[in-house]
């Protein structure tokens, strides 16, 4: 169940860590910025004018970046009402199929979060309405900017590369939704991780029934130990 | 007909086993490719939308750190502590304490599960020991669980107010009576049950440890004042609340507490001076803490700071003097009559002449009603817990068989150790692994809901976009249904629904198809609001499937049957209290509409 994830080997240890920190990075980020807001507003009379933007930016960073994690240590919840009757081998060949439908949704996904961010970036969007069949001319967006958010660092670099080397007051859209195609091409990663983790017999389902699993299970044995 | 191919999909999903976001978000892809002309991009677009584009829901995260940081053992155990030493000594009195702990710990947390889980793992083992039997226990337990998500702060209410346009701080409001009604009607029911099956009491333990465990306990209720007086002083958005609450958890777990992070282990007073020093601790604890308030105060309305170090000297000297009566009078056996003296003139009469202002103004009854209640906390229970925890740390003193110089000594000796160690540690213990853990278990339960609610927003985009809603409402009212037909329906789709959905999830997707309906049929939105919630509430406890069944059966390692019947009783409990919710609006709206003025309904 959730929590049965450990790494394996050096490098996915390393991956996965960098992972949970990301994620812990990013909450965390969000957290002080909006504290810093309110403290600034009462005690200064002043605030950061971009705060609001960067924490929903963020926001939006740690939910799609996270979606990828969670289908790796199995913490989406789903419905297992309906497994839970069925037998062993049954629930491997329901379990493959629910993957495969994700792997579905990954797949339009994916397409979709690079014909949506493509045009930001001045690359071309693909044709086709189902699945990608190539590459279409599409219109330069290059120049969208986000409302107030400053460029932190490589400014000159973003100007040459996507702006055609005209000068942006604020940080261009394609930096905040590049986290769209990054994230569900991950995503897609990991759940052909997963069918091949079913097919090895190593997990049997990728979703759990509720949030608090691993601390139920914890509190039941401690429970049983002392009466 | 395409709707049903819809839902269809959606269900069929859910049961080979997808998760649920997926679910939601495949099958509003599939239906948009089909039958509409939006590309994938839009897709993707309203994915990333679902976070960026909505204040409200920025919330969520917030208010998930907050209750993470408090969601530890220590947490419940001083809470436990507190509602046993109000309650336990009447018949039953564990099982009632069992419930108010759950709608304090509620109150921190917004998640079902979680308040089972961290209330239950300690009052079941607690109540099999004292003579009850562990059906009773569990059956207790998994429905007082479910109050988590009804009172406030909750993130169903969130998720709520940000589909239909209504405001969060409403919302929070509305919950305020029918999560107390509801606590309250467990706890009668227990009552009764217990007179009549002669369940074990308690024995009462004494006004002072009453209070002290209040204090132990305050630290982490103080959150619920943060939150709601920030929103309703119009202090902070209730997003912005819920970021400082999560400041204020990290804080008190990590500097306070000390259940986590790098001082995990040192208490504020080592173990060998634990009796000596309590007294002093308190004064010079009482006097910090006094002073920090008032320092915050002038902060942020720009008064001069002296004006905080007068007011926590003037507290510092009469603090003094109180402890020194106290330690005097404790060893002669007359400790309870100079702290009740005390709490006259500092508690009592304060609280009389603002109960006499308030009655003598001329505003309505609630607002007396509400006021007087505030006067009570605000006027009369910090000098009652100040007064009665130095009676407390007085007893101490005397089994240490200390002075009182030494005790104030050793107690500021303590203090400022304590302090200069958060000082010290302030920097490493946001680096600390233990913060890193909790960031990490609320991202990943953040990820979790906002992914389905993201998806479930796909969902609702379709259905608005083939205005189904509007069919819907007009085949409802062509069909002369009215408010209360419409409410049972309502009722009945929600508990079905509950059984087997993340409720964020289900309010998304049936907050939108209902709305219309109820709107035209003039029923409150708000009432609504509550209305979802309490049936989402049953929906967990009802079986075969509910959610907080399972849970229960975990904790309390018992077969799920076993937890369904002893959860019965109960469930027929809040299957009134449904009722009542649903047919007695002004239960949810009287305290917004007081406070807050009408709904105003924009369509």
């Amino acid at each position: 169940m959730s929590g049965g994830y450990q790494p394996k080997g050096r490098i996915s240890s390393i991956v996965h860590n960098i992972e949970e920190s990301i994620i812990a990075v990013l909450l965390g980020l969000m957290t002080l910025v909006t504290f810093t807001n309110v403290v600034m507003r009462y005690g200064f009379n002043s605030q950061l004018i971009w705060g609001l933007e960067v924490v929903l930016i963020l926001f939006a960073w740690l939910v799609l970046f996270g979606i990828s994690y969670g289908f790796k240590v199995v913490s989406h919840l789903g419905v297992d009402a309906m497994l839970n009757l069925t037998g062993k081998s049954t629930r491997r060949g329901l379990g493959i199929l629910a993957t495969l439908a994700c792997i579905l949704y990954g797949v339009l996904l994916l397409k979709g979060a690079w014909d949506y961010w493509a045009p930001f970036a001045g690359l071309d969007a693909t044709s086709g309405r189902w699945f990608p069949t190539g590459f279409e001319d599409s219109r330069d967006q290059g120049w969208y900017e986000t409302e107030q958010v400053p460029i932190p660092f490589a400014q000159t670099w973003l100007e040459n590369t996507f702006n055609m080397g005209e000068a942006y007051e604020k940080l261009p859209r394609l930096v905040p939704y590049a986290i769209l195609p990054f994230a569900m091409a991950l995503m897609l990663f990991r759940l052909v991780q997963n069918l091949i983790r079913i097919l090895r017999g190593e997990i049997d389902t990728i979703i759990v029934s509720h949030e608090a699993e691993d601390a139920v299970e914890e509190a039941g044995a401690s429970l049983s130990k002392e009466t | 007909m395409e709707v049903a191919i819809l839902f269809g999909m959606v269900i069929a999903l859910l049961a080979v086993g997808v998760p649920i976001a997926v679910a939601l978000g495949l099958s509003s892809t599939l239906f948009l490719l089909v039958l509409s002309d939006s590309s994938l991009a839009s897709v993707a677009q309203s994915l990333y939308q679902a976070m960026a584009g909505h204040y409200t829901l920025l919330a969520i995260p917030f208010f998930i750190l907050a209750s993470s940081f408090m969601s530890t053992g220590g947490v419940a155990r001083r809470i436990i502590d507190f509602a046993i030493a109000i309650i336990g000594h009447v018949r039953g009195g564990l099982a009632i304490a069992g419930v108010l702990a759950c709608m304090l710990f509620a109150a921190l947390s917004g998640s079902s599960p979680a308040t089972v889980v961290a209330v239950g793992s300690i009052v079941i083992a607690g109540m099999v020991k004292s003579g009850y039997t562990k059906d009773f226990a569990a059956g207790v337990i998994c429905n007082a669980g479910t109050l988590g998500i009804l009172i406030p702060p909750s993130i169903v209410m969130v998720v709520y107010a940000s589909a239909t346009d209504v405001s969060v701080g409403r919302m929070f409001l509305a919950g305020v009576i029918p999560g107390l009604l509801a606590g309250f009607m467990l706890m009668v029911t227990i009552y009764v049950i217990a007179r009549v099956k002669k369940l074990p009491k308690g024995e009462w333990q004494g006004f002072e440890q009453v209070f002290s465990t209040i204090l132990d306990a305050s630290w982490g209720l103080f959150l619920m004042v943060v939150i709601l007086g920030g929103i309703y002083g119009g202090v902070f958005t209730p997003t912005e609340a819920a970021a400082i609450a999560s400041v204020y958890a990290f804080i008190v777990s990590i500097f306070i507490y000390r259940d986590m992070g790098p001082l995990k282990g040192r208490s504020w007073l080592p173990e060998a001076e634990a009796d000596l020093g309590l007294l002093g601790l308190r004064v010079w604890g009482f006097t910090l803490v006094t002073f920090i308030l008032y320092a915050i105060g002038c902060f942020m309305m720009g008064t001069p700071m002296w004006f905080a170090f007068a007011a926590a000297g003037a507290f510092l000297l009469i603090a003094l003097v109180l402890a020194m009566l106290i330690a005097k009078a404790v060893p002669a056996g007359n400790g309870m009559q100079v702290a009740t003296g005390a709490v006259l003139i500092f508690g009592v009469l304060p609280m009389l002449y603002a109960v006499y202002s308030v009655l003598t103004s001329d505003v309505a009854i609630l607002f007396v009603i509400v006021q007087i209640i505030g006067a009570v906390f605000i006027l009369l229970l910090p000098p009652s817990v100040f007064v009665f925890s130095l009676v407390r740390g007085a007893q101490r003193l005397e089994v240490s068989g200390g002075g009182y110089a030494e005790s104030l000594m050793v107690g500021g000796k303590n203090l400022l150790r304590a302090n200069a160690e958060n000082v010290i540690f302030a920097i490493p213990a946001v680096f600390h692994r233990d913060t890193k853990h909790t960031l990490l278990e609320a991202g990943k339960l953040t990820i979790m809901l906002m992914f389905i609610i993201a998806n479930a927003l796909i969902l609702k985009h379709v259905l608005t976009d083939e205005q189904i809603p509007q069919h819907i409402t007009e085949v409802m009212l062509a069909a002369g249904l009215g408010p209360i037909t419409f409410l049972i329906i309502v009722n009945i789709i929600l508990l079905i629904g509950g059984q087997f959905m993340e409720p964020s999830g289900l309010i998304v997707i049936v907050a939108p198809l209902v709305f219309p309906i109820a709107i035209q049929l003039g029923i409150d939105p708000i009432h609504l609001g509550i209305i979802m919630v309490v049936n989402m509430e049953i929906g967990m406890i009802t079986p075969p499937v509910g959610l907080n069944l399972f849970v229960t059966s975990g904790v309390a390692n018992m077969p799920m049957m076993r937890v369904v019947r002893a959860a019965l009783p109960f469930l027929a409990v809040l299957f009134v209290f449904l009722i009542m919710v649903t047919y007695i609006p002004w239960l949810s709206t009287m305290l917004p509409t007081t406070f807050m003025g009408p709904e105003i309904i924009t369509n």
